[in-house]
């Protein structure tokens, strides 16, 4: 290694701590990544009081010139349940959510503002809209209206269409914490507390890739796989144009591409992304490397040390799952900066990196720090808050609240649904009683597919917290028993 | 002295005993049986006190007060206990062995795996129920239950009815929901490869017969092979045979094709969510939404959602059958009456033990006594332990209340079937003592 570059990667960990802006020569990446940054995005656009929010769409993607963008994938995200468009007028279901400051993500902030929602769409967005007559007012003047929030990851809180129970008692948590989508293993569903309809967004895009640097045979194989696509795929647009010569031509052999193989070619046909719990520098590299000579798409699980070379991941154009308040600590034998720090989302977003928030071991992932345990109200260390330890280290508020919605559920690959306050989105909406990532703030509602799926006052699972930051709690006036049964 | 003078009066007593015992021989002993009880329960409708019940042949012929009844026949003098039909269990798996059973067994009925012999009628009689039904453990479709009444004297049980109903497992959504659905479309599919194969059939022996008339048009002129042809018809008609459906699907196409004796279902849930999925395995389905297929099996655990499924199961007028137990709400203090809130919902309510043990049966009625005092009305109460359980197992002809031509299936208590201390002082099984283990 040379001595210049030692120098350099000294010096980023230097200006961190003092609180100056990233070198901006740092890395061939990072430049690239910070103009990305800055055209991307286009959420103080619009002022408030528009009547028409979120019809543009989201900034594509930015590729480097090697990589094909991927045709739009086929099998995620399924395409949404078929609207009856014939459907009678009283068929029709209508909830007007009235007066609140809506927060699009997409589109700015609408204060005071109506959304019209439509057999659990949303229809429109503005100021002072006509309520069709027969629906459904939810008057939440003085609250705070967010698109439903989107976990990456989750553990028992919602199954598949078979396996959910829609009466569980983490699905309620879990809407007491303001998510509405979720991804569980291989399916991503909706939690539709107390019903089944509308439960099933879509399968998971992801496929678990291992390129640890711990198994040489194994990164091997996945290298070798990767080759051989791409060997194919030339030869497939050698053997398509030979074709067109002579139609006789009988079709390439297929038949080896199974496994690992299929696995490669799905990767680098764009439908599945790579997915890769990695922590160290060495191994965000590595995969890294490999995602952009072969140009698939990949999520980076963790990424604890991806702050200190960004443009690697930038170059990439992989995505991230942060976890600001992950700890790594810092090994003072090496002298390369190490360890993990609270600035990692900040300092990716500059360098553009998409990401997406995720907490700590919790609900969602039980075996962390934090666990819930069924005590509702202990521990609400939701999104919410793990994205606010975000804003602690240097990231936007809007940032932070769009990696716990849009940019999650782009990394999903279910941005087309859920994710943002767009008119034909699913109405899937948090309303909070104060700012999402301020720590006294609890979702009043959380609305799933058009429907109240949770009621603060009405499930009365954190009836014991504190609220609006009143000193005492609630005093429970009835000792147990509270309450059996209905007299006659 | 004393002796001289007593013995022509001794000979007279022995000749008047010779008299009466040759009267004795002559007329039959008394068909009737009457019992004389401080209250007679009759569930059918008011309460007698004191009540007297007339026993024919095993049977009651009339329930009253102060009847007037020949002096011939048999009394039981029960006039400090109550009397009340015999109690019902619809569900009762003691003494039977648990098998990791999965997937679609119903073929099997549970006297395949219980002997008479096994059956042990003592936890029975002692805490008062006179019907039972037996069902196979396990998940999925574990096989169909059987009716039996348990006597000590007679052997151990009698056969009431065998394949009373199919019990269906759906307490585990993913598995128990993937079996469902497994088994239904699998009895549709052998009912359609059925239809098939008739349709097919009956195509060829139309061809058949047509080619047969070709052939007796072209050969009309020679009478005499005709005649020997007439003579080869005349075998009996070929009889369609079906294709060969799996045993285990049987049970179950005839319930899809709504046959008189299909076998009702009993749908096992544990919380509401259990419900929906049901809801939802079911509605492909038209012939599982009937009547007679709504009813559920309710186990509730601590942890699970169970005020939801109130009303939808009210709705549906389904039978339910639950544990006599007040539950909480998932992770709080606020404790439900589950049956008393299905009851008054609309639903059908059967109360059975909360387990299959000799303790669950014996503390039955002071479990149900407790749902009483806090909120289920007496009336209903009483049903769900007798004539309910009994019309769900189809024997409520027979069994469930004391009315005019049901068995004398009677259980006789110290004192009110909800006091806190009353127990079963004897049982009577068609008319005779089945168990008189702590008569006074």
């Amino acid at each position: 290694m040379s001595a210049t570059i030692l120098l350099r990667l000294l010096l980023v960990p230097c200006l961190l701590i003092t609180g100056a802006p990233s070198l901006p020569g740092q890395d061939p990446g990072g430049r690239e990544g910070d103009e990305r940054a800055v055209s991307s995005p286009a959420e103080d656009g619009e002022s408030p009081g528009d009547a028409e929010v979120g019809s543009d769409d989201p900034p594509p993607r930015p590729r480097r010139g090697r990589r094909r963008r991927p045709e739009p994938p086929a099998a995620t995200p399924t395409p949404p349940p078929p609207e009856e468009e014939s459907s009678s007028e009283e068929e029709e279901d209508w909830l007007a959510v009235i007066g609140g400051t809506i927060h699009t993500v997409s589109g700015g902030v609408v204060e005071r503002g109506t959304i019209l929602v439509r057999n659990g769409r949303i229809h429109e967005v503005g100021v002072e809209l006509p309520v069709p007559s027969g629906a459904r007012r939810l008057d939440v003047e003085g609250h705070h209206v967010y698109p439903g929030l989107v976990a990456v990851n989750s553990v028992r809180v919602v199954g598949g269409e078979f396996d959910t129970d829609p009466y569980s008692f983490t699905m309620l948590l879990a809407l007491a914490g303001g998510v509405t989508t979720a991804r569980s293993g291989g399916s991503i569903s909706k939690l539709t507390y107390g019903t089944l309809d509308g439960l099933e967004v879509g399968s998971s895009p992801f496929v678990t890739l291992n390129y640890s640097t711990g198994d040489p045979a194994g990164r091997r194989k996945l290298r070798e796989a990767f080759e051989r696509i791409r060997e194919f795929r030339r030869e497939s647009a050698r053997h398509a144009e030979a074709k067109e010569e002579d139609p006789k031509l009988p079709d390439l052999d297929r038949k080896w591409i199974k496994g690992l193989y299929a696995t490669a070619e799905q990767l680098m046909d764009g439908k599945r992304v790579g997915y890769a719990r990695v922590r160290e520098l060495a191994e965000i590299r590595a995969i890294c490397g490999l995602a952009e000579k072969y140009g698939f798409d990949l999520v980076l699980d963790g990424a604890e040390e991806g702050w200190i070379e960004p443009g690697v991941i930038a170059r990439a154009g992989a995505r991230v799952i942060v976890t600001p308040r992950a700890r790594r600590d810092r090994d003072d034998r090496r002298l390369a900066p190490n360890g993990s720090s609270i600035q990692n989302a900040a300092i990716l977003h500059r360098h553009g990196v998409r990401f997406a928030i995720f907490p700590v071991g919790s609900l969602f992932a039980p075996g962390g720090g934090v666990s819930l345990s069924g005590l509702a109200g202990r521990d609400l260390l939701h999104l919410a808050m793990e994205a606010a330890f975000a804003v602690r280290g240097g990231l936007s508020d809007e940032e932070a609240i769009r990696a716990i919605t849009l940019g999650a559920a782009e990394l999903l690959r279910i941005d087309e649904r859920v994710g943002s306050i767009e008119v034909g989105k699913d109405a899937d909406l948090v309303i909070t009683d104060g700012p999402l990532l301020h720590y006294l703030s609890l979702p009043q509602y959380t609305i799933v597919n058009g429907r109240v799926a949770y009621d603060q006052d009405e499930a009365g699972v954190l009836d014991h917290v504190r609220r609006d930051g009143r000193p005492e709690p609630e005093v429970i006036r009835e000792p147990w028993p509270r309450r059996l049964g209905d007299p006659f | 002295m004393s002796s001289r003078r007593s013995l022509p009066l001794l000979l007279l007593l022995l000749l008047l005993a010779s008299a009466a015992g040759a009267e004795a021989r002559t007329v039959p002993p008394p068909r009737m049986l009457v019992i004389e009880a401080a209250t007679v329960i009759t569930v059918s409708g008011e309460e007698h006190s004191p009540g007297m019940i007339v026993i024919e042949d095993g049977e009651i012929t009339l329930v009253g007060q102060n009847l007037d009844v020949p002096r011939s026949a048999r009394r039981i003098r029960a006039r400090q206990e109550v009397v009340m039909p015999g109690l019902v269990i619809p569900d009762s798996s003691l003494g039977i062995a648990f098998t990791l059973r999965q997937g679609n067994f119903s073929s099997l009925s549970i006297l395949d795996e219980i002997h008479a012999d096994e059956f042990d009628p003592e936890p029975y009689l002692v805490a008062g129920f006179t019907a039972v039904g037996l069902i196979p453990n396990g998940a999925g479709f574990p096989g169909s239950a059987a009716v039996v009444r348990p006597n000590l004297r007679d052997g151990a049980f009698e056969l009431l009815r065998d394949r009373a109903y199919l019990p269906v497992s759906m307490r585990s959504n993913g598995r128990d929901n993937r079996a469902i659905t497994a088994a239904f479309s699998a009895a549709r599919k052998a009912i359609e490869k059925e239809d098939a194969a008739r349709e097919k059939w009956e195509k060829e022996q139309e061809e058949k017969r047509k080619k047969a008339e070709e052939e007796a048009k072209k050969s009309g002129g020679e009478k005499s092979e005709g005649a020997k042809k007439e003579g080869e018809e005349k075998k009996p008609d070929p009889v369609f045979e079906p294709p060969p459906i799996d045993p285990n699907l049987v049970p179950l196409v005839s319930i899809l094709r709504e046959e008189a004796g299909a076998l009702p279902l009993l749908f096992r849930i544990g919380d509401a969510g259990n419900l929906l999925h049901l809801q939802r395995a079911l509605e492909e389905h038209e012939a599982l939404g009937k009547e007679r297929h709504r009813n559920l099996h309710l186990s509730p655990s601590s942890r699970s959602e169970q005020r939801p499924m109130v009303a939808p199961v009210g709705e549906m007028e389904a039978l339910v059958i639950a544990t006599p137990e007040i539950t909480t709400l998932p992770s709080t203090f606020t404790r439900i009456n589950l049956p008393a809130e299905l009851a008054r919902a609309g639903a059908r309510l059967v109360l059975t033990p909360s387990s299959s043990t000799r303790a669950e049966f014996l503390r039955f009625r002071s479990r149900v006594a407790e749902l009483v005092r806090s909120g289920l009305p007496r009336a209903t109460a009483l049903e769900a332990m007798t004539l309910h359980p009994a019309r769900f197992l189809g024997l409520d002809e027979r069994l469930g209340t004391i009315e005019k031509g049901k068995s004398a299936d009677l259980i006789f208590l110290d004192g009110d079937p909800f006091a806190a201390a009353t127990r079963v002082t004897r049982t009577m099984i068609a008319g005779e003592w089945a168990w008189e283990g702590d008569a006074p």
